[in-house]
């Protein structure tokens, strides 16, 4: 592994919810102490079953939860010590692609104006247009795709949709959340193969949430396991699948856990 | 606004409504050419005369034109309810939707107020302050205004929590939207359905509430007429001249059910599956 400045630290992360009852209030931990650091064109898998709190830690990252405590470092400044033009440069690097489409696009907005809010308000006017047909392109969506809504898509095209908009910002680091759970078998392989493909392309980094062990191999170079709230182990993906001791992890990457 | 009313003709409750509401209208703005009658001109010859020919509803217990009074009536009506319900709703949206985004404590404190409004009853407010002045069309639609914003902030601003819990919501503040372009492109357009026809079926109820105040005898007062004062001027003999108190009653009851049909339809057509461009 190349060690150069991390593009991504996490340094004792905690997340809790707070769950409130008839009889009192109660602290609920998502997330347990998490450290770890991601560089630039090494993609990170977060992996584990469901409500082990792997999404807490994306929308940690995303600065769309606050966290109880710990820091999030991007390109080595802390993001929720951001000022806001420094806010909104992180924002626009660091891009979601969130696990169910159907909910991931305002449904009273044409694909056309999803794409053109993120595009940056310097672009002119008149380029914008092409920027956003080539980005459809990218993902494989014609141009006869600018005028609908997303209602009019099918699933796997309205996560084209999002790939594209979150592709709009030029980001360096992408959070892909469960991105193929919500599709059919033939359209996951079809986005597996388009993140593949925009992974080469644009140089970026992915951080990969997921509890599905079988999509790894395609886009991630590390794997962290975690479980309850923790990272169990952490190391390169080919590592893990051939020396992981750890029993859960070895169950996880027979399928047995989900 | 052609695309809407095109909509709105495709959708059945809203064709009726648009239809009773558009015709209402009508008759309201153009009442001096539609009559050659003075509403408030009194002529004891032809004191309470069944409807004919010459007038079509009749006349009242002061030989007034029933039909001229009535369409003059609907102006009073329908400008206090349609404006009154116009202002209840923006302000109402305004404070739902800072509620729905702010944190616990401005939402607390909004909600609290909304409440307090709650608990008064609007309808005494109304006439103790118009006993306390003197009735013009401008305190009755303050008065009507400040106590009849609450339904729509309270709608509003659940409608607001619900979008800001929203993947797209989500996914605009990670593109690095703010506040503000999140209330303008995604929270208004989403809840402007229901916020128009809220609109509209606030206008029905104001027009009930406005013609309250006057068969009350606290509204317009005469020899001008609303309809809730035909209304109260039937009342004097109610038997003998029955087609005053028929047709102000349906023009109440017509004009009421226009808008909710409206405000039903609206709620129908502006579903996101019924949005289209083209």
């Amino acid at each position: 592994m190349i060690k150069s400045k991390p593009i991504l630290s996490i340094n004792n992360l905690c997340v809790n919810y707070l769950t409130k009852s008839s009889y009192k209030n109660k602290q609920q931990y998502a997330v347990k102490d998490v450290s770890f650091s991601m560089f630039q064109n090494r993609s990170l898998a977060i992996v584990g079953n469901s409500g082990c709190g792997k999404t807490s830690i994306a929308m940690s990252v995303l600065k769309l939860i606050k966290p109880e405590s710990g820091q999030v470092f991007f390109n080595g400044k802390n993001i929720h010590k951001m000022h806001r033009s420094e806010l909104f440069n992180f924002r626009r690097q660091v891009q979601p692609v969130f696990q169910n489409p159907d909910e991931a696009l305002d449904p009273l907005m044409t694909i056309e104006k999803s794409i053109r809010m993120a595009l940056s308000s310097n672009i002119l006017k008149s380029q914008k247009r092409d920027m956003i047909i080539s980005l459809l392109e990218n993902v494989g969506l014609g141009q006869e795709h600018l005028k609908k809504y997303p209602y009019q898509l099918s699933g796997g095209e309205k996560q084209r949709v999002c790939i594209a908009r979150a592709l709009s910002t030029d980001p360096k680091l992408l959070i892909l959340d469960e991105p193929i759970s919500s599709l059919d078998i033939s359209n996951q392989a079809k986005i597996i193969n388009l993140l593949k493909d925009i992974k080469e392309k644009q140089n970026l980094t992915f951080l990969l949430i997921t509890h599905n062990p079988n999509i790894l191999k395609f886009l991630i170079d590390d794997v962290a396991i975690m479980k309850d709230g923790e990272v169990l182990e952490m190391s390169s993906y080919n590592e893990m699948i051939l020396n992981s001791q750890n029993e859960f992890t070895k169950r996880f990457f027979r399928n047995e856990i989900g | 606004m052609i695309k809407l009313i095109t909509k709105i003709w495709k959708n059945k409750n809203g064709k009726f409504g648009l239809i009773i509401i558009s015709v209402i209208l009508f008759f309201s703005i153009f009442a001096p050419i539609l009559t050659s009658f003075n509403p408030t001109m009194q002529n004891l010859n032809i004191v309470l005369q069944k409807p004919s020919f010459s007038h079509v509803l009749g006349t009242d217990y002061y030989g007034r034109d029933l039909f001229t009074r009535i369409l003059y009536g609907s102006r009073v009506s329908l400008s206090i309810s349609i404006i009154a319900s116009a202002i209840s709703v923006l302000f109402g949206t305004l404070i739902g939707v800072i509620s729905g985004l702010s944190g616990k404590y401005t939402d607390n404190i909004l909600m609290r107020i909304v409440d307090i409004m709650l608990g008064f009853p609007k309808f005494f407010i109304l006439i103790l302050v118009i006993s306390m002045g003197s009735f013009s069309i401008f305190n009755t639609i303050i008065v009507l205004s400040l106590f009849s914003w609450m339904d729509t902030a309270r709608l509003t601003r659940t409608e607001t929590l619900l979008l800001n819990n929203t993947t797209f919501i989500k996914a605009a503040k990670a593109m690095g939207m703010n506040k503000l372009q999140i209330i303008f492109h995604h929270i208004i357009p989403n809840i402007s359905g229901i916020v128009i026809s809220s609109y509209s079926l606030l206008t029905g109820s104001m027009i009930i509430l406005e013609s309250g105040i006057s068969f009350l005898g606290l509204g317009v007062q005469p020899p001008n007429a609303s309809w809730g004062s035909i209304l109260n001027e039937a009342r004097l003999d109610p038997l003998g001249g029955w087609w005053v108190m028929l047709f102000a009653g349906i023009a109440i009851v017509t004009t009421v059910i226009g808008f909710n049909l409206l405000g039903d339809g609206l709620k129908e057509i502006l579903q996101p599956e019924h949005y289209q461009d083209d």
